[in-house]
């Protein structure tokens, strides 16, 4: 991995995110979003190159159901919420590769 | 239209073509036949009205959280078994991101770095009988998604969401095909081998098995890939063969007129007999895969996976070996007997309780073939049980009843099965039994003889010819209850008294 410096530019950010921010906010930010790469820069360093990647953080297997049919057709209240439906379909703009 | 071609001209585009060779690999997509969804407990079954098959987890609901169906785990296993793969004892489930109204959650839980099944392969054979074996690089589980209907509702795209969350399994193969004829023969296997393990009702009309072709050519001799194009949604084993046969020769024309392949997904249409562009190809990247969250590790115990593969039965390539090597069966006969599993244990029994195999092969591959499938029935709803069609086919070789008095017992078993220590009785009661090596039969033929003097005069002058309608004559009047042979034999001794 190279640790190049990150610059993370503050005013940018907040353009993006819409929300307003005076020029002393702005600095703190900038210092405190700093820290945080440095850190990130400093985790960098550790030699992972044995180290198998976490696949979860959870230490615990995946639990299975049995393949019972536990669900009756409700297709009227599933599609209560939908903007739009026809015949059963649930319907949208048209859309054709 | 093309233009017309002189000899040479051709003869010169077909050296070119020698000049090029295809590189396929093909990812097929297998649809589980269990009876719920991969990750919920809505129907699996195919063909219900819109949307009826479906719940909130199809439909990607807040809140809603997936739990996997163990029996798609040990169909994966299995097939995985079968083609002797490595079986990952950890698998992870992934997302794979896009946009497309079919698919509600807006990612499609799959399998990314971590499949389920690891390296295998599989041995396709050519119609001469040349074997090669194709690597299978993984299989993975994955859910399907919805359908898109275009079509039926004016200015809309209409959807139906009873696929969405249907158990896939997505076998990928190392790109050592060749040619179509080759896909196609994979494919043939892939489904052939899903069907007989029993993950797959193998229903390509219904979509139970697609797949997706991956072509691109090159210079022989050269080692490196050419660009390549994926060719999606191929459902029959013909299309499959004409797709890659149209996009290898698009390619070569791409490449001989100096242009270049771009990446990309194509469609095959049958009835313009073309593939055409579909979109640029997404690479792995713009899916954004990554572990998802709501489902934990897939962990398999070696004693799970080694149970699973025990309780695998013996397989269509081992049957039809055993077949020639133990029954002396044609390599033709031990193939037909061992596509189809209730067909080739059906043949097994028979020829268990028969001790005739090759009889036993004969009759299934024929007469009782045809009986089924006249009735539209599969070889485990056989109206006749192995054990008693054996007890005919011992008759008939025995003697005791004619090959065609064979028949006719069978098709009446088939209405009224019997008792095994009944049969005798209704041979007797039938009139079947052979009038055979007695003076019976010997007076009969005498009586044939005697009342076609034309036909034995032409007989007695070396005309052989008439020899078959003075048999069918006694075989008329003993309704088929004599044995051809012995009838032939009779016939010659009394030529050389006259």
């Amino acid at each position: 991995m190279t640790n190049k410096t990150n610059h993370i530019d503050i005013a940018h950010l907040a353009n993006l995110a819409k929300v307003e921010i005076d020029e002393a906010t702005e600095l703190k930010l900038q210092d405190d979003i700093n820290s945080v790469v440095k850190m990130i820069s400093k985790m960098m360093e550790v030699d992972t190159t044995d180290t198998l990647p976490l696949k979860s953080p959870l230490d615990s297997p995946q639990r299975l159901r049995p393949d019972e049919v536990s669900e009756n057709p409700n297709q009227g209240l599933l599609q209560r919420g939908a903007p739009e439906t026809k015949g059963g379909f649930f319907t949208v703009p048209r859309v054709i590769e | 239209m093309a233009s017309y071609k002189t000899e040479l001209e051709l003869r010169s585009g077909e050296i070119l073509k020698m000049a090029w060779e295809a590189v396929i690999g093909l990812e097929v997509h297998v649809q589980l036949a269990t009876s719920s969804k991969i990750f919920s407990g809505a129907s699996n079954e195919y063909g219900a009205p819109p949307n009826e098959n479906t719940c909130e987890i199809d439909l990607g609901l807040p809140g809603a959280l997936p739990v996997l169906n163990e029996k798609a785990v040990e169909m994966a296993v299995r097939f995985g078994c079968a083609i002797s793969a490595e079986i990952n004892e950890i698998s992870i489930f992934d997302r794979k991101n896009y946009f497309y109204p079919d698919l509600p959650k807006g990612y499609q839980i799959s399998q990314f770095e971590n499949p389920i099944v690891g390296k295998g392969s599989i041995t396709i054979e050519d119609e001469a009988g040349a074997k090669k074996i194709i690597g299978i690089t993984r299989a993975h589980l994955e859910e399907d998604a919805g359908k898109s209907v275009h079509d039926l509702v004016e200015d809309r795209t209409a959807l139906d969401l009873n696929r969405t969350g249907t158990p896939l399994l997505e076998i990928v193969s190392e790109p050592d095909i060749r040619s179509a004829q080759e896909a196609s023969e994979y494919f043939k296997q892939i489904h052939n081998l899903a069907k007989f393990i029993g993950i797959c009702d193998g229903n390509l009309a219904e979509g139970s098995m697609r797949c997706d072709a991956n072509v691109s050519v090159r210079q022989r001799g050269e080692s490196s890939l050419g660009e390549r194009t994926e060719i999606k949604n191929i459902n029959s084993f013909k299309f499959v063969e004409r797709a890659i046969e149209l996009e290898i020769e698009r390619q070569i024309d791409v490449l001989e007129d100096g242009g270049e392949i771009i990446r990309e997904t194509r469609l095959f249409d049958p009835d313009k007999d073309e593939t055409r562009s579909m979109r640029s190809k997404e690479l792995s990247d713009d899916y954004r895969y990554f572990p998802d969250p709501d489902l934990l590790p897939l962990v398999l115990s070696q004693a799970e996976i080694e149970k699973i593969r025990s309780e695998l039965p013996e397989l269509p390539q081992q049957r039809e070996r055993k077949y020639q090597t133990k029954f002396g069966l044609s390599s033709y006969d031990s193939k037909q007997l061992s596509v189809d599993r209730n067909k080739s244990d059906f043949f097994e029994k028979l020829t268990e309780a028969s001790r005739l195999p090759k009889l036993s092969a004969n009759w299934v591959n024929s007469n009782l073939s045809s009986l089924l499938n006249d009735k539209g029935l599969g070889f485990d709803q056989s109206p006749i049980s192995p054990s008693l069609l054996a007890e005919v086919l011992i008759r008939i070789d025995n003697g005791t009843i004619s090959s065609t008095s064979g028949k006719t017992l069978f098709r009446a078993f088939c209405e009224t099965p019997s008792e095994i220590s009944e049969i005798d009785d209704r041979i007797d009661e039938m009139g079947l039994r052979q009038i055979g090596g007695t003076d019976g039969l010997k007076d009969i033929v005498l009586e044939i003889l005697k009342e076609h003097p034309n036909q034995l005069a032409e007989l007695l002058d070396g005309k052989q010819k008439v020899l078959g309608f003075l048999v069918g004559q006694v075989m008329k009047k003993t309704n088929g209850t004599a044995n051809p042979k012995e009838v032939n034999e009779i016939i010659q001794n009394e030529i050389k008294k006259e």
